[in-house]
Parts: structure tokens; C-alpha cells; sequence
């Protein structure tokens, strides 16, 4: 899986917008605030593919989470990017 | 309460100016119009830097805004957005930039990037200055190349490359007198008048924005002090230095650039700036407007140059008659040529 290499991500006063361009126009599509972790995932993997191993180990490093509790959220991290239509179809 | 006048709101971004080119802290009676502020007044102030091609710096501003300065979210995620589309734009222009001039040099040429991208590298954070094409100075244009060119009236060479306009000039200077008094290419002293003489133009023709003037201010607080104390002797033979002492002057009152001459009223050139920014000519893409008909561009031009004509008396009275030569003689050789040639290949 691969996130859409063309949304970005910026942090402007504290916040993290997350624009994501309409792929006909190339205009912004939709913009998401996310938190900080959020934030992070989406910058840590942005050009990579990743699996729901991958994002769960990375979760595990970050935040010391036990190997369930990583595998979980990592799943809930890639349910959300598939609902806002992140991922690369 | 009135909202947010276009006057008031470009009076208002000359601290924001300063607070993202030299973290200057703002006033507080600014920061105090500014807690005032709502998302209409925001709107106004956003049109105003956009007009003057200075969106990205406005962002940075509000993005090092102290904390109990409220921003509405529509203005953040405005600005946020206009900031990433930047951003996009100087990655782009960027990556043509490295392809043409390693294309360039490989030719055994020597090319020298002027204006808007060598500009960039001055500021805090050059992806954030507004870009829209490449200028390259070459005394010899190119005889060697599978590119199809188009030639502008002032003798310059377009193309594009990946989508991105780049002009190819055989003039680094845009003066046309005293020419011998102006110092060597590539030098810093040479840096300064190619883009002192570029606002100058501009100013007596399409007009001004701020992101020159800020170029301007960037460029001066670099130049080496043995650049600076020679300056104003070639200012003197070229016969520029009215139009020094105003720019100076105008940096002196917005920019808080120490000035190296004396004061004058810089009105002029506000006026100027006021009264429409780059007037869009920025903002047009190159390649609409080389695809305009000729009659229109040639109209506009002469009508902005006749609307500067008391500017130009004041400031230039030694280029009035040459660019009007060249704007007659380029546009005429321009109607009777192909507007297109390939060259090579």
C-alpha cells in the first residue's frame, strides 16, 4: 500500500493540515486536521509502501506500544487513510 | 465597524513583511489591528499580498504570530494551501531550472540565472517565495539546440521545459545608456543593478509588487560592505541615482534597510506598488500571453508605458526615449518575423 504521493502536509500554528488535490484539477480536494501522531505517520511513510506490519512496528517504536496494541492501531491508522481515500487505489 | 480597506490592508502588511524576512516582532499597536481582524478583513488582506506576489511570505508571518493572535481557520487553511501550491511551484521550477542550465553547460555555455529563482535563495525560506519562470542571462544565445524557441519583442528567447516558461536574455542589465560604467557579470555589485533596473523598468512599465521591492531588501542586507560602498559611484555614472535615492528610501521607510544615501519622499514609488501590484502581469502564465494576439499585448504595454510617463521623467528621463525605441523597433521586427523558430535539428 502506498499513501497518495500527492497530498502534503503542513503544520501551520500548531496544527497539521493535511491537503489532499482533486487528481483532475490539482486542486485541493479536501483538508483534514489531524493530530500530531497522525501527522507523523502520514510523514514517516509518505514515500514508502508500507503493510500493516510495517505501520505497527513503526507505532511500536514511536509510542512503546506492546505488539497487539501496535497491530490494532495500525489497523484502525490504515482504516481511517481508506475511508478519507488516501491510499493509492 | 468598516471593514479592512485594500489601503489600510497593504499599510498592514509591511510588519508581516518584515516579521517573516527578519523575524522584526510587530508593533504593538499592529498586533493589536491584527487580534481585531476577522476572516472578511483576512480575505482583503490575503487578496492584497496575492496581488503583490508575496502569499507565501504573508503565510510565514501568520504561522510566527504570537499565540493569542486568533486566526480564523478559513484564513489558515487559505493560506495553508496557497503556501503548498508555492511550494509545488518552486520544487517544479527547480527541477527545470537543473535540467536547462546542466543542458546549458553541456553545450559549453555559460549561463547565469537572474531574477525570480536567483532571488529565492535569499530568503529565510526560498520555497515559499512566488516563482512563475526562469530567467537566464547568456551574452551568446544558443546555436545548438533540438528546442523550439519563440522570440519575444525584446529579443529573449522563450521556451518551456516541463511545463515551466524560461526566457533566455542576451541583456543582464535593463538600461540602456552609460552602459560601460556598469559593472562586470557575475559580480554582487552587478547582482544589485540587474535588479534595482529590473524594478526600475518595471516601475516605468507593467508595474511593481512587493516581492521585488522585498528581493531588493534581501539582496542589499547580503551585499559584501565594499559591494555597498561602491554602488553609489556607479549609481552616479550611470546616471541612476534618482532612482536610487527613491528605492533606498522606500526600503528605508517599509523595510527598515539602513540607508547608504539620503532620504526622500518614497510616495512615488508606494503609489505605484498600491495601485495594483504586478498588475496581474506575474500572475498571467507567459505562455497565455505570448498566445494573446500580438495587438493586445503591444497595446498594453504602450498604454502602461504612457500611464508611468511623469514617474519615468522624474526617476528616468534618460530611458524614455530608448525604450520607447526598443518597445517600437522590438515589436515591429517581432510582427514582420515567425514568431517561432527551431533552431538545429
Amino acid at each position: 500500500m502506498k499513501l497518495l504521493s500527492t497530498c502534503s502536509l503542513r503544520k501551520v500554528r500548531g496544527r497539521n493540515l493535511l491537503i489532499v488535490p482533486d487528481p483532475c484539477s490539482g486542486n485541493p480536494d479536501r483538508i483534514l486536521e489531524v493530530t500530531d501522531s497522525f501527522a507523523w505517520l502520514v510523514g514517516h511513510f509518505k514515500e514508502d509502501v508500507f503493510t500493516v506490519k510495517t505501520l505497527a512496528i513503526a507505532l511500536s517504536e514511536r509510542y512503546g506500544l506492546d505488539d497487539d496494541t501496535a497491530a490494532k492501531e495500525a489497523a484502525n491508522v490504515i482504516q481511517i487513510w481508506q475511508d478519507y481515500h488516501l491510499i493509492e487505489p | 465597524m468598516a471593514g479592512l480597506s485594500p489601503d489600510r490592508a497593504l499599510t498592514l502588511l509591511f510588519p508581516l513583511l518584515r516579521l517573516s524576512l527578519w523575524g522584526t516582532p510587530l508593533p504593538d499597536a499592529v498586533k493589536q489591528e491584527t487580534r481585531l481582524l476577522n476572516e472578511s478583513d483576512w480575505e482583503v488582506l490575503i487578496s492584497v499580498a496575492k496581488n503583490q506576489s508575496v502569499t507565501g511570505l504573508l503565510f510565514q508571518a501568520v504561522d510566527s504570530l504570537p499565540e493569542d493572535i486568533e486566526i480564523p481557520d478559513k484564513t489558515l487553511v487559505q493560506l495553508a494551501v496557497m503556501a503548498d501550491r508555492i511550494e509545488a511551484s518552486y520544487r517544479r521550477i527547480s527541477t527545470a531550472s537543473e535540467i536547462v542550465l546542466t543542458e546549458l553547460r553541456n553545450e559549453g555555455l555559460n549561463p547565469v540565472v537572474m531574477k525570480g529563482l536567483s532571488c529565492a535563495s535569499w530568503y529565510p525560506r526560498p520555497e515559499l517565495r512566488q516563482s512563475g519562470d526562469i530567467d537566464i542571462y547568456l551574452p551568446k544565445l544558443p546555436t545548438k539546440s533540438g528546442r523550439h524557441f519563440q522570440t519575444s519583442p525584446d529579443g529573449s528567447l522563450h521556451f518551456q521545459q516541463d511545463g515551466v516558461d524560461i526566457d533566455i536574455h542576451s541583456r543582464y542589465f535593463d538600461i540602456h545608456h552609460h552602459t560601460e560604467y556598469l559593472p562586470s557579470v557575475p559580480s554582487p555589485e552587478a547582482e544589485w543593478m540587474m535588479i534595482s533596473l529590473h524594478i526600475l523598468k518595471h516601475a516605468t512599465t507593467s508595474g511593481v509588487g512587493l516581492r521585488q521591492i522585498c528581493d531588493a531588501a534581501l539582496l542589499w542586507k547580503i551585499l559584501p560592505d565594499n559591494s555597498k560602498a561602491s554602488l553609489p559611484i556607479i549609481f552616479k555614472a550611470t546616471h541612476t541615482m534618482r532612482w536610487h535615492l527613491l528605492l533606498f528610501s522606500f526600503l528605508e521607510d517599509y523595510f527598515h534597510i539602513q540607508n547608504p544615501l539620503r532620504h526622500i519622499s518614497s510616495k512615488p514609488l508606494l503609489s505605484i506598488i498600491a495601485h495594483g501590484g504586478n498588475f496581474g502581469h506575474h500572475s498571467t502564465s507567459r505562455s497565455r500571453l505570448l498566445k494573446a494576439p500580438s495587438f493586445i499585448r503591444k497595446a498594453d504595454t504602450a498604454f502602461r508605458f504612457l500611464l508611468r510617463i511623469p514617474f519615468s521623467l522624474r526617476f528616468a528621463p534618460r530611458e524614455i526615449l530608448p525604450t520607447i525605441k526598443e518597445l517600437t523597433t522590438g515589436n515591429l521586427q517581432h510582427a514582420f518575423t515567425a514568431d517561432s523558430h527551431s533552431i538545429l535539428h
